[in-house]
C-alpha cells in the first residue's frame, strides 16, 4: 500500500523536479539568477491574494483535466474540450442572463444546459468514431474549429446585446451569477468562487462513476480489452459514446467560472485554450481526481506567481516554460518511476531469494528468475 | 516433362528443427521438392506445416537444419533473401493493401523506374502481361478493396510470379475459394510446374490433395510421418496418418442425459454477402445434461458458430435457449439467462491480463449480484467470487488482487473455467477448455465439466483435442467447410473414420446428419 502511494506520488514529483531543472537552466543560460527568481515567485505566490487567485484559476483547469481524464480512462483522447466548453459557455451565458427564475433554480439549470451542450458537441466525434471509424482526435479538433465559427456567428447575429462596440451577450445579474463561496476580505479580490464547490462535486462524481460503479468497470474492460468486453456482454461502441458524452458534459462546465464569476457575460475575454493546461493536470495527476486537483493547483500557482517576474526585470515566460516542461516530463516522470519501481521489485526478489537460500550462489540470475 | 526435370531437386530441407519456447513446432523435418512437381504437405492444424513453410520463405529462422535451393546451401535472414533465391509464398490470409490498385499491389517494393520515379506505365503493362500469360482474369486497374476473394488470391500469386519465383508456396489456398475457383487455381498451378517451377501447397483437404499433388508429405506433431504419392495411397490411409488418437478410456456416465432441449440452432448461417459462408446452414440441438462435441479442423466454421451463439456476429437462421428465441437478444441478456462461455483464446476474450483476478471474476457477471449492488461495483463481492473460484478450482499463484497476467496459462484457464461453471449456468459453450494446460489441470477441468453435466448442464464442446472430444462427448458432430458433415457416436467411432470426416473424405454436405431429436 505504502509502495503504491509512493509510486503514484513519485511521478508528479519527478515531473516537477525536472521542470524546475530545465527552468533553472533556461534562467542561468539567459544570465539571470535562478534562485532569486524562485524566491521572488515563491514570496509572491504565497501571498493570500495570489493563493486565492491560484485556487480560482485552478478550478477551470481542474474541470478541463477531469473532462479529459473521463475519456482517457476509456482510452479516448478528447482533444475537443476547448470547442465543447466554448459552445457550452455561450449557451450557459444566454440561459443565465435570460431565464426568468430565482437563483436556486436558474443556476442549476444553467449548469445542466452547459453539460448537455458540451455533451452534444462531444457526441459528434463519438458517433463518427463508432459508425465511421474516424479517429476522435481528428474529429474533435475539427469540432473545435467549427465551434469557433459557430460561436462567432451566434454572438454576432443572435445573442449580441446592444450594438456598436459591444461584442458580448447580455450582462448576467445577481439572480444568474455564481455566488461567492467565501470572501476572505483581506484586500481586494480575495473571494473564493462558488465553482470550487462545483469542482469538488464533479471530482467526487468522477471518482464514484469511474472507480466505484459497474459502469466504470465496464469502461475499464472495454478500454483494456474490447474483445473480452464484447464476450462478457459489454457493448464497446456504447461505452465509447458514453465516455465521450461524460467527457463533453464535464467539459461544458470549464468556461462557466469565467462567465458566471468573472465576466458575467459571454464575450471575447473567455480564455480559449484551457484544455492543454487541463490535460497537463490530468497527466500530472494520472487521471485520478485527487491527483488532477494537485496538478491543477500547481499549474495555476506557477502561472500566477510567474506574473510577478516582470516587475523585477525577469522574463515572465519562465511560467510558460515551466508548464511546457511539466507537460513533457509528466510522461518521462512516469517512465522513470515505473522503471525504478520494477528495479525495487527486482532487488526485493533478490533479497528474499538470498534470505531463503543463505549461501549466495549466483545471486543475480536467480533473483531475476524469482521476480518473473 | 524431361527426365532431368523429374530428378532436378529444387528444394532440399534437412533436419529442420524449430522451437517456440518449450514447444517443438518442427522436429528434424526432411523435405525434398523437385522441379516440375506439385508437392502437398498435409497435416492437422498445429502440426507444423505453416512453420516449416515460413522457414523456407525466410520468415522464420530454423534452430537447426539446412536449406538447399537448387543444390546450393542457403541461409535466409529475411523474406527478401528467400525471394532472391526464387521462393514466393502466398499466405492463407492475404497481405494486400486494400486501398491500392491491383498492379500497384503487385509491384509494391519492387517498382520499376528509379528511386524517385515510379514508371507506372511499364509497371502496369508488365502486370497486365503477366496476368494474361498465366490466364488470370483480373482487372489490373481495379482497387483491391473491390476485388473478390478469388481475385485477391490471384493478385497474391501475381506478386509471387512478378518476382520470378521458381518455388511457389501456397498456404491452404482453397480455404476461401468456391470449387470452380479452386479448379482454376489448380490448373494455374499445373502451368507453373510445366514451366519448370515447383509448387508446394499446404492443405488438410485430402480430396484435392489426391487430385492435384504429385507427391505428398504428411506431418503430425512437428514430424514427418509419411511420404507418398496419390497413386500409392488413398484418402483413408492419409487420414489415418494425419489423425492419431490414443482411444481414451471413457468413464461410463451414471446420470442419463435429459430430454429438454436447452440450446438449439436452426439453419444458422454466418458470412459476408458474396463470399462462401464461413458457417453454412448449421442446425444442432443440445439437451440438458448432455455434452455435444464439435470436431473439425480449425477454421471450418467453429469460431463463427461460437460468435453466433454468443450474439456477437450477424447471422441468419434461428437460435433458441430453453425453447425461447434469443436471436434478437444482445450478448449481455443471453449471458444473464444462463449462457456461460469458455473462449477459444483466453488472452483475447477470456481474461483482461492487466486487471486483478477480482475484476476478472466479475467479467461477464458484472450485471448481477454479488458483483452489482445497485449501480455500484462491489469490490468485496467480486473478491469473494474470485476467492471462491481460486479455492474450488485450485487456481495457484495468486489472490484476488493479483493481476491475471501473473498467473500461468493453465491457472488462467482454470480460473476461466471456474468463473463460468461457478455461476450455475444452463448452457455452456466451451471452446478448447484445456488448450495449453498441463495434465493435472486438464483432468481437473474434465471432472468439473462432467460433474456439471451430471447436474444438468447442457454443454457444446468445441475442441481440437480429439482425446478430449471422445472422452467427454455424448454425441459428436463433425464440421467441414462450415457445415455439419457427420454425426457420430464417440463410443464407437475410430480415429480413422473421424479423420476422414474431418478432412472431407467422407460425409458429403448434402445429408443433414443432425443427431438429436428433430
Amino acid at each position: 500500500m505504502i509502495r503504491r502511494i509512493t509510486v503514484t506520488l513519485a511521478g508528479p514529483v519527478v515531473s516537477v523536479l525536472l521542470a524546475l531543472l530545465v527552468t533553472t537552466l533556461f534562467l542561468t543560460i539567459g544570465g539571470y539568477s535562478a534562485t532569486s527568481a524562485y524566491e521572488v515567485m515563491w514570496n509572491y505566490g504565497i501571498e493570500p491574494a495570489s493563493l486565492v487567485s491560484a485556487l480560482n484559476n485552478a478550478v477551470p483547469l481542474y474541470l478541463a483535466g477531469v473532462a479529459a481524464a473521463f475519456a482517457l480512462r476509456m482510452g479516448l483522447f478528447n482533444i475537443g474540450v476547448d470547442g465543447q466548453y466554448r459552445v457550452a459557455a455561450l449557451a450557459g451565458a444566454v440561459v443565465a442572463a435570460n431565464l426568468p427564475l430565482p437563483l436556486y433554480l436558474r443556476l442549476p439549470i444553467t449548469l445542466i444546459v452547459c453539460c448537455v451542450t458540451g455533451a452534444l458537441w462531444a457526441l459528434v466525434p463519438a458517433l463518427l468514431k463508432v459508425y465511421r471509424g474516424v479517429s476522435e482526435v481528428i474529429t474533435s479538433i475539427l469540432m473545435n474549429a467549427i465551434a469557433t465559427t459557430v460561436v462567432a456567428i451566434l454572438l454576432a447575429d443572435v445573442f449580441r446585446s446592444g450594438g456598436g462596440q459591444n461584442t458580448g451577450t447580455a450582462i448576467i445579474g445577481d439572480e444568474g451569477a455564481m455566488p461567492v463561496l467565501i470572501d476572505l476580505g483581506i484586500g481586494n479580490r480575495t473571494s473564493i468562487t462558488g465553482f470550487l464547490v462545483v469542482a469538488i462535486v464533479v471530482g467526487i462524481l468522477f471518482y464514484l462513476i469511474q472507480y466505484r460503479t459497474v459502469f466504470g468497470f465496464t469502461l475499464q474492460v472495454a478500454s483494456r480489452s474490447p474483445e473480452a468486453a464484447e464476450s462478457a456482454g459489454i457493448k464497446v461502441n456504447r461505452r465509447i459514446i458514453w465516455a465521450m458524452l461524460g467527457s463533453g458534459a464535464i467539459a461544458g462546465l470549464v468556461g462557466m467560472p469565467h462567465v458566471l464569476s468573472t465576466a458575467f457575460r459571454f464575450d471575447g475575454t473567455l480564455p480559449t485554450d484551457l484544455m492543454f493546461t487541463g490535460l497537463a493536470a490530468a497527466l500530472l495527476g494520472r487521471s485520478h481526481p485527487i491527483g488532477i486537483a494537485v496538478g491543477a493547483f500547481i499549474l495555476a500557482f506557477v502561472e500566477r506567481s510567474s506574473q510577478v517576474l516582470g516587475l523585477v526585470q525577469l522574463p515572465t515566460e519562465v511560467g510558460s516554460v515551466f508548464m511546457a516542461v511539466i507537460l513533457l516530463s509528466s510522461a518521462v516522470g512516469y517512465w522513470l518511476t515505473e522503471r525504478a519501481d520494477q528495479r525495487v521489485a527486482l532487488w526485493n526478489a533478490i533479497r528474499r531469494r538470498r534470505r531463503e537460500n543463505p549461501p549466495p550462489a549466483a545471486p543475480l540470475p536467480t533473483g531475476m528468475e524469482a521476480s518473473r | 516433362m524431361s527426365e532431368t526435370a523429374e530428378t532436378d531437386v529444387l528444394v532440399r530441407l534437412t533436419g529442420i528443427v524449430k522451437r517456440f519456447g518449450a514447444f517443438v513446432a518442427n522436429d528434424r523435418i526432411d523435405l525434398t521438392v523437385r522441379a516440375g512437381t506439385v508437392h502437398a504437405i498435409v497435416g492437422e492444424n498445429g502440426a507444423g506445416k505453416s512453420t516449416l513453410m515460413k522457414i523456407l520463405a525466410g520468415e522464420e529462422r530454423p534452430d537447426e537444419g539446412t536449406i538447399e535451393i537448387a543444390g546450393s546451401p542457403r541461409t535466409f535472414s529475411s523474406p527478401r533473401d528467400a525471394q532472391q533465391a526464387g521462393i514466393g509464398m502466398v499466405h492463407q490470409h492475404f497481405l494486400l493493401a486494400s486501398a491500392l490498385r491491383v498492379w500497384e499491389n503487385v509491384v509494391l517494393a519492387d517498382e520499376p523506374g528509379s528511386a524517385f520515379r515510379l514508371d507506372s506505365a511499364a509497371a502496369r503493362s508488365r502486370v497486365a502481361d503477366l496476368a494474361s500469360r498465366n490466364g488470370f482474369e483480373v482487372d489490373v486497374d481495379a482497387v483491391v478493396r473491390d476485388v473478390g476473394v478469388g481475385g485477391r488470391q490471384r493478385v497474391e500469386i501475381l506478386k509471387v510470379l512478378y518476382r520470378d519465383a521458381r518455388i511457389i508456396i501456397l498456404d491452404e489456398p482453397t480455404a476461401v475459394l468456391v470449387p470452380s475457383e479452386a479448379a482454376s487455381l489448380f490448373a494455374a498451378m499445373r502451368r507453373f510446374t510445366e514451366a519448370g517451377a515447383a509448387v508446394i501447397f499446404i492443405s488438410h483437404k485430402l480430396d484435392e490433395v489426391l487430385d492435384f499433388a504429385d507427391e505428398i508429405t504428411v506431418i503430425r506433431a512437428g514430424a514427418v510421418v509419411g511420404r507418398t504419392t496419390p497413386q500409392e495411397s488413398s484418402a483413408s490411409d492419409l487420414a489415418a496418418l494425419m489423425v492419431k488418437v490414443a482411444m481414451p478410456a471413457v468413464a461410463p456416465r451414471e446420470v442419463p442425459p435429459g430430454t429438454e432441449v436447452v440450446l438449439a440452432a436452426h439453419g444458422v448461417t454466418v458470412g459476408e454477402a458474396g463470399e462462401v459462408p464461413a458457417l453454412d446452414d448449421v442446425s444442432l440441438e443440445v439437451h440438458s445434461g448432455e455434452i455435444v462435441g464439435i470436431a473439425g479442423v480449425e477454421g471450418n466454421g467453429q469460431s463463427e458458430l461460437l460468435m453466433a451463439l454468443l450474439g456477437r456476429v450477424a447471422h441468419t437462421g434461428r437460435i433458441s435457449m430453453g425453447g425461447e428465441d434469443i436471436d434478437g437478444l444482445p450478448t449481455e441478456t443471453r449471458r444473464a439467462r444462463g449462457l456461460a462461455y469458455i473462449p477459444e483464446d483466453r488472452h483475447r476474450d477470456g481474461v483482461v491480463l492487466s486487471m486483478a483476478l477480482r475484476e476478472n471474476a466479475a467479467l461477464g457477471y458484472h450485471g448481477r449480484p454479488p458483483v452489482k449492488r445497485g449501480p455500484w461495483f462491489s469490490r468485496s463481492g467480486a473478491a469473494a467470487q474470485a476467492r471462491a473460484i481460486i479455492s474450488r478450482f485450485d487456481v495457484r499463484g495468486g489472490d484476488p488482487s493479483t493481476p491475471a497476467s501473473a498467473l500461468s496459462g493453465g491457472n488462467q484457464q482454470k480460473f476461466i473455467v471456474g468463473r463460468e461453471l461457478g455461476s450455475d449456468p444452463r448452457v455452456l459453450i466451451a471452446a478448447h477448455p484445456t488448450r495449453g494446460v498441463d495434465i493435472g489441470a486438464q483432468s481437473a477441468v474434465w471432472s468439473e465439466l462432467t460433474a456439471a453435466r451430471d447436474r444438468g448442464l447442457g454443454t457444446l464442446l468445441i475442441s481440437a483435442d480429439l482425446d478430449e472430444l471422445l472422452a467427454l462427448s455424448d454425441r459428436l458432430l463433425v464440421f467441414y467447410r462450415g457445415r455439419i458433415v457427420g454425426a457420430l457416436d464417440p463410443r464407437r467411432v475410430d480415429a480413422q473414420e473421424l479423420g476422414e470426416y474431418m478432412t472431407g473424405v467422407r460425409g458429403h454436405t448434402t445429408n443433414t446428419p443432425e443427431g438429436g431429436a428433430a
